[in-house]
């Protein structure tokens, strides 16, 4: 793979484009179409560089021994939208004993699927909206503005051990709206 | 590690500061706070863009883990090549 081309691939927009009926010829051509999608949308859910990557990796491992040559495209990301479920349920599973239940995860090959973020808008920022200010505020100090817990605490007038109480109960309750929103 | 108050506060300062958390086995109100804190630290414009010295390494890693890849996607393309050039 030349690296012009992997430049223009981590760079590029994120638009998509599936024309009916397209074909993969090579295999190249499947990870270079979807490497960035798959990534984007393992970090939203692992939140950290290194899980990503790894998992990432694990969803063309699993995905492509499946698949032949030529592949219409539609069948491709069938088989990459099953990988990643697959994945990241084992991921929750093997390092936080997560039950196995199906994951919510967004196809990869719709319009929105790699739309990029923007503050404030978004699940993420529909979520923190609808939070109570306190659980806001911590939530905005330590996401957005990266403050350890002592600055956070320092920001809102409390003491470190308060500042992660008020943490974890924000984040619960911010499960709890994300929750609403898928039901 | 300590309590679920602990747990939580760690797993964000790993993904705050984009590390690998650190993994314990979770409750259910635990799973959830984790997941929603993972999303939270995903969500911000140009976290998740990929760094580029993984996506030209993972495709070497793959070929590598999938050794059948590489080899079927050569001989693809010989068997093109002999169809447009026979």
């Amino acid at each position: 793979m030349g690296h012009g081309q992997l430049g223009a691939l981590a760079t590029r927009s994120p638009e998509v484009h599936v024309v009916e009926g397209a074909l993969y010829t090579d295999w190249e051509s499947i990870y270079q179409d979807n490497v960035v999608k798959v990534y984007r949308l393992m970090f939203s859910r692992v939140g950290n560089r290194p899980d990503a990557e790894d998992l990432t990796s694990e969803v063309f491992v699993k995905s492509l021994p499946n698949l032949s040559l030529p592949s219409p495209v539609v069948q491709v990301n069938g088989y990459i939208n099953v990988a990643i479920r697959s994945v990241l349920a084992d991921h929750w599973r093997r390092h936080y004993g997560a039950p196995v239940v199906d994951v919510e995860v967004e196809n990869i090959g719709q319009a929105n699927d790699v739309a990029p973020t923007t503050e404030g808008t978004g699940r993420a920022g529909r979520i923190l909206a609808l939070l109570p200010e306190r659980s806001r505020a911590i939530l905005e100090l330590r996401f957005l503005r990266g403050c350890s817990i002592k600055e956070a605490a320092r920001e809102l007038g409390v003491t470190p051990g308060n500042a992660k109480i008020i943490q974890y109960r924000a984040l619960r309750l911010a499960a709890e709206i994300g929750q609403g929103m898928l039901s | 590690m300590r309590c679920p108050v602990d747990r939580i506060a760690a797993f964000v300062d790993d993904v705050i500061q984009n590390r690998r958390p650190r993994r314990f086995k979770a409750s259910t109100e635990e799973l959830h706070a984790l997941r929603v804190a993972a999303e939270l630290a995903g969500a911000w414009p140009g976290a998740d863009r990929p760094d580029r010295q993984f996506v030209e390494h993972a495709y070497a890693y793959i070929s590598v883990t999938v050794p059948n890849v590489l080899a079927r996607d050569r001989r693809h393309r010989v068997e093109v090549r002999r169809r447009i050039y026979p």
